[in-house]
């Protein structure tokens, strides 16, 4: 006999994207539909030009309390929190609740640091450290499993609240860009020439790209409006460390895997957002994934041309831009598309458009060949 | 130039970490990829890399990557026509 | 139903003789000689893959190697049936000093796409999926210290929702030549046999301090 538990929905009562597109949700969303790119050219010694998306130097994250001794990251990680929270329509104790981070590199631009402490180099002491700033003693989660974290931090936190263990949780993903990653995807040769340009037949690879995401999620909604997260389900190509299965079985199966857990046929899929990190392999695979699970004629786009590639934040905050595209029922525009460069003809969205959008799919890809598919829902 | 096929094939070995492997179990005109020494897309991109610091000849991405790679003798043929491009400059 | 610990493997320091580790299995408790290349020939692997990886996953998969040793996983179970959860505090440090020494000298920049692919935490996971063909669910926590309750109740979970048949769970952590590694092999059973491991914390923590 096969019992499952029943699950209680898991629905997102807030959130905060802060991205070199602006740090609140309603400047990123109107940028995003406005097909306004963060990524810059920047010149490099070593490496030549690179394009990213990077904050300003200048950039201030201002916490309510005194955040000076962070680093970059970690005040993201708490100004992006703060936000969420200040947005909730009821308080919650911030030393009180389940802290589930993702990042892939945490503090990795102190590594030759002799001042910096190297404790903080550890990601679950980082996670800690922050969450010391809202006297919050309670073990941080940290999930850092590539570019699918922030995926994955949001699966691990409805596991939580579906099995009862919290009522409320906060995920926050954040990575930042460093040398040290630039130029570990620079010797890759898989840092584009110009700014990415996912699913595009020219397209020649990443644009990296830093910035935080923070939900707030819970089982008891707030109120009508708040999108529901009906599944989220890995799997692993276990093929090659740093390219994607050619016939992205892995990603279709965690796609497939998704629809059946969400309880629903994929010819309901409205939207897809896709990974779509513009290297010639990823596309091409997504878009083999997509037709394996019969999704390849709802409309899909990538945010990558606007922010970069966010690492560890992407699951994160591209599921919260998703989030507000379902609510708002506009799809967002996949920046940078001209002409179909994958060998199955996908929808890609090149205006944003209003459309009546009750379930979106986001789906992710990592290094070590994890990948993850997460379903959303409007709740009416 | 047997000379810098030899010498090639001591630095594939080192910078690739192919161990077990000795110089003279590499055949100077065996496929590197593929069945022969089995070598891989990171593969290519470490070759690259080895050209560009022992030989200060750079190898635009993997189409070109295709060819120079193809064996220990392909290789040579490119570093000595670099080479000889840069003795005359 | 239970979910039972079927299998594990322990490598640490051994403290007693210099450049040893300490592996103790389900099967057998041994020191052996740390160097890569001993281990390698020890642990009786034909898998040369194994010499391009970093520290950390070489103890991964030794360490999976002794988990795993006479039996095929996939005579069992299906590949997406098959998940495995990890964990560990460095994440891969020791691996990313090594691929910050390619980029220091700003004259001599040569970064190192061998090195930088291990440079993620998770890295030691694919390496052990790809290996054993393991498909399904997967994660990797980081925290300071092994989160034995995570473990426990994000895998049976697992099992719950019927997501895995089977898991490999543990904690591999590597960090100033230090191997800390602790694999399981998790699997179902209805049988009431008492000899059984069960998979609760307390075993999982019992098997980390043998």
């Amino acid at each position: 006999m096969v019992s499952h538990n029943m699950k209680s929905p898991v629905y997102i009562l807030s959130d905060s994207v802060i991205t070199p597109l602006g740090q609140t949700i309603a400047e990123n969303m109107d940028k995003l539909y406005s097909k306004v790119s963060a990524v810059q050219a920047e010149s490099h010694e070593q490496m030549g030009t690179l394009y990213r998306s990077k904050f300003a130097d200048t950039s201030t994250f201002p916490t309510k309390n005194n955040s000076d001794s962070f680093t970059k990251i970690e005040r993201l990680f708490i100004f992006s929190i703060e936000q969420a929270v200040s947005k909730l329509s009821f308080p919650i104790d911030l030393s009180q609740v389940l802290l589930v981070f993702a990042s892939t590199k945490g503090n990795i631009e102190y590594l030759t640091d002799p001042d910096f402490d190297h404790n903080r180099l550890r990601i679950g002491f980082m996670a800690n450290h922050i969450a010391a700033y809202f006297n919050n003693t309670i073990p941080s989660i940290v999930v850092s499993n590539a570019c699918i974290s922030g995926s994955q931090a949001i699966q691990y936190a409805c596991q939580a609240l579906q099995n009862k263990k919290n009522t409320h949780v906060v995920v926050t993903g954040a990575d930042c860009i460093s040398e040290f990653v630039s130029s570990g995807f620079h010797s890759f040769q898989a840092l584009s020439p110009f700014a990415c340009t996912p699913f595009d037949k020219k397209r020649a690879g990443v644009s990296l790209g830093e910035g935080c995401g923070t939900l707030i999620l819970s089982t008891i909604p707030v109120s009508e409006t708040n999108i529901e997260i009906c599944s989220v389900v890995s799997s692993n190509d276990a093929n090659h460390l740093s390219g994607p299965s050619r016939t992205g079985e892995g990603l279709a199966s965690a796609i497939a895997g998704a629809i059946k857990e969400a309880g629903i046929q994929s010819s309901e899929i409205d939207v897809i957002s896709a990974h779509g990190t513009a290297t010639l392999y990823n596309d091409e695979m997504e878009a083999l994934a997509f037709q394996t699970t019969g999704v390849s004629a709802a409309p899909v786009y990538s945010v990558k041309g606007n922010i970069g590639h966010t690492l560890g934040a992407a699951g994160i905050i591209e599921t919260i831009y998703l989030a507000h595209s379902i609510q708002q029922d506009k799809l967002i525009p996949s920046i940078g598309f001209s002409e179909s460069g994958t060998s199955i003809g996908l929808n890609i969205v090149t205006q944003a458009t209003t459309k009546k959008i009750k379930i979106g799919l986001k789906t992710a890809s990592g290094f070590g060949g994890g990948n993850t598919a997460l379903i959303l829902k409007k709740q009416k | 130039m047997n000379q810098l096929i030899t010498e090639l094939k001591k630095e594939i070995i080192l910078q690739l970490n192919l161990q077990g492997v000795t110089p003279e179990e590499i055949e100077d005109n065996a496929p590197l990829f593929g069945d022969g020494l089995g070598l891989d897309s990171i593969d290519v991109l470490e070759l690259i890399v080895l050209l560009r610091k022992k030989y200060g000849i750079k190898v635009n991405g993997a189409e070109e990557g295709k060819s120079v790679f193809y064996s220990v003798q392909s290789m040579a043929e490119f570093v000595y026509a670099n080479q000889q491009q840069q003795q005359q400059q | 139903m239970k979910y039972i610990i079927t299998r594990f493997c322990r490598i640490s320091l051994d403290l007693t003789l210099p450049n040893s580790v300490r592996i103790q299995t389900h099967a057998l408790d041994e020191i052996q000689n740390s160097d890569f290349f001993a281990l390698y020939k020890h642990a009786e692997i034909d898998y040369p893959k194994y010499f391009k990886m970093d520290s950390i996953s070489k103890y991964g998969i030794i360490a999976a190697e002794y988990l795993l040793k006479g039996i095929d996983l996939k005579e069992k179970y299906s590949e997406t049936d098959m998940g495995i959860v990890l964990s560990n505090a460095s994440g891969s440090l020791d691996t990313d000093a090594e691929f910050q020494k390619t980029i220091n000298n700003k004259v001599s920049f040569f970064p190192s796409p061998a090195i930088f692919v291990y440079t993620l935490s998770n890295i030691v996971m694919g390496e052990i999926c790809i290996k054993y063909k393991i498909k399904g669910e997967n994660m990797f926590f980081l925290s300071e210290s092994v989160q034995f309750e995570l473990l426990q109740s994000f895998v049976s979970d697992l099992f719950e929702k019927e997501s895995i048949q089977t898991a490999v769970v543990g904690w591999v952590e590597y960090s100033l030549g230090k191997p800390d590694v602790l694999l399981l092999l998790v699997e179902k059973t209805d049988l009431k046999d008492t000899s059984e491991i069960e998979f609760t914390s307390h075993h999982i923590e019992s098997l980390y301090l043998l």
